[in-house]
């Protein structure tokens, strides 16, 4: 069995996830895009609990393969802005001093 | 139907007060602290929950306050990296469940740092985008101006109280500040200049952890005069939060990573240890509360901003058990 279920849910805030869902299920948040807008991308420990917890946070679950594709648009976003990111005259060490490191692509589990 | 006693070999004990505390962790009991007799069991929470979101999603914000009654100021509601640099003057306080918007900075900035409470904060230094000196107090409803530090900060981290704040140097200086609620005058200087640290205490027991540059580990400790040096984080981090005390502090989030870390550490005035991870990554965030109960928001996580608040909290608590 799979370790791990995938999907998409807006973070609504409070109670979104309990102490009692962290105790139950693996959970971590990735930023993704689906095209259009920014969609927050959610890593699932693979059990009833977390299977139930994606279902009431209205959530729609996703192949790892179409998650990991969400993030690495996201990624893309992210590493375009910072490549057209440029100042007259500025060398590639002081992009990196002004801007921090190009930014890189993320690996779910 | 087989009774509890038939399986375990006794019966479960009735209270008229919770038990409670670590000892307690796992007792299943009739408690009749209600009018009706509940059945109950002791369950330890060591966890990050979802808290309410900022109004506005921001990042290198400043924080003060505890979980329940916190307070987020300033930060970049610009979208980096930069030039997409807009500091922001709004103030917003939360009361454990939602964010409510509340009176305005004087100063707009970003990288500002504070100390206090809820209702009583000192706000201190950060980038305009010009990095600035300039202090600012809350009183739980406006912030009124105050007594400019001497040198302007704007990659330092700050604690204490209101009326006893440090503010910390500013990479790569190594000097530090104390206000007095009125005045600031020079404090002992860290034995790493750094920027980017988290930190937490008091003015006379304090702690600052991480920074930059190189991203370090490094922990020192503040007696009032001096910095002392000891245990490093497990993890190097800078733009982390920290909440807490001199021996008993939380680390939080931080960079390297373009989406930062999701991983904490606990200390306990001597060494740190790996505590649970917040569920969303980010760096540049702020944090508020003690070890037990601390509260992340805000920060950076690639590509954007975020809003996102996480509450945590290490506590043995009753939990009436049912059948479902």
């Amino acid at each position: 069995m799979a370790l791990f279920i995938y999907g998409t849910a807006t973070n609504t805030g409070k109670n979104f996830f309990t102490h009692e869902d962290r105790r139950n299920f693996f959970l971590r948040g990735y930023t993704g895009h689906d095209g259009s807008n920014y969609v927050s991308t959610w890593v699932i420990g693979n059990n009833e609990k977390g299977a139930l917890w994606l279902a009431e946070a209205s959530g729609t679950e996703k192949t790892k393969a179409e998650a990991q594709a969400l993030v690495k648009a996201s990624d893309d976003l992210a590493r375009t802005a910072w490549d057209n990111n440029n100042v007259d005259d500025e060398s590639a060490d002081e992009k990196v001093a002004r801007l921090g490191s190009k930014p890189g692509f993320i690996s779910i589990p | 139907m087989s009774e509890y006693r038939t399986l375990k070999g006794r019966k479960i004990k009735t209270f008229a007060t919770d038990l409670s505390g670590e000892g307690a962790e796992g007792q299943l009991f009739f408690s009749t602290a209600a009018v009706e007799r509940d059945l109950k069991i002791i369950v330890k929470v060591d966890s990050w929950a979802s808290g309410g979101n900022l109004n506005s999603a921001r990042e290198r914000l400043g924080g003060s306050g505890t979980q329940t009654a916190g307070l987020a100021f300033g930060g970049n509601v610009g979208t980096p990296p930069a030039p997409g640099l807009n500091a922001s003057n709004t103030s917003e306080e939360y009361n454990g469940a939602a964010w409510t918007e509340g009176n305005n900075l004087n100063t707009a900035r970003l990288a500002i740092k504070g100390a206090g409470t809820q209702t009583a904060t000192v706000a201190f230094g950060g980038s305009e985008p010009a990095t600035t000196t300039k202090t600012e107090e809350y009183n739980g409803t406006s912030w009124a101006e105050q007594n400019d530090m001497s040198a302007d900060r704007a990659g330092h981290t700050g604690f204490g109280t209101q009326t006893a704040a440090v503010a910390t140097a500013d990479y790569p200086a190594a000097t530090t500040e104390e206000y007095d609620g009125t005045s600031w005058t020079a404090g002992g200087d860290l034995g790493t200049a750094r920027y980017g640290m988290g930190a937490g205490g008091t003015l006379t027991a304090g702690v600052v952890f991480g920074g930059a540059s190189p991203v370090t580990g490094k922990t020192e400790e503040y007696d009032g005069s001096s910095w002392t040096e000891s245990g490093d984080l497990n993890q190097n981090r800078l733009g982390l939060a920290g909440s807490g005390t001199q021996t008993a502090a939380l680390a939080f989030g931080g960079a390297p990573g373009p989406s930062g870390q999701v991983s904490s550490e606990r200390y306990d005035g001597t060494s740190w240890a790996v505590a649970p991870n917040l569920a969303s990554r980010r760096f540049y965030l702020a944090g508020c509360g003690t070890q037990a109960l601390s509260l992340a928001f805000g920060g950076f996580s690639s590509p954007s901003k975020t809003n996102v608040t996480e509450e945590f909290t290490f506590a043995f608590l009753s939990k009436t058990v049912t059948d479902s």
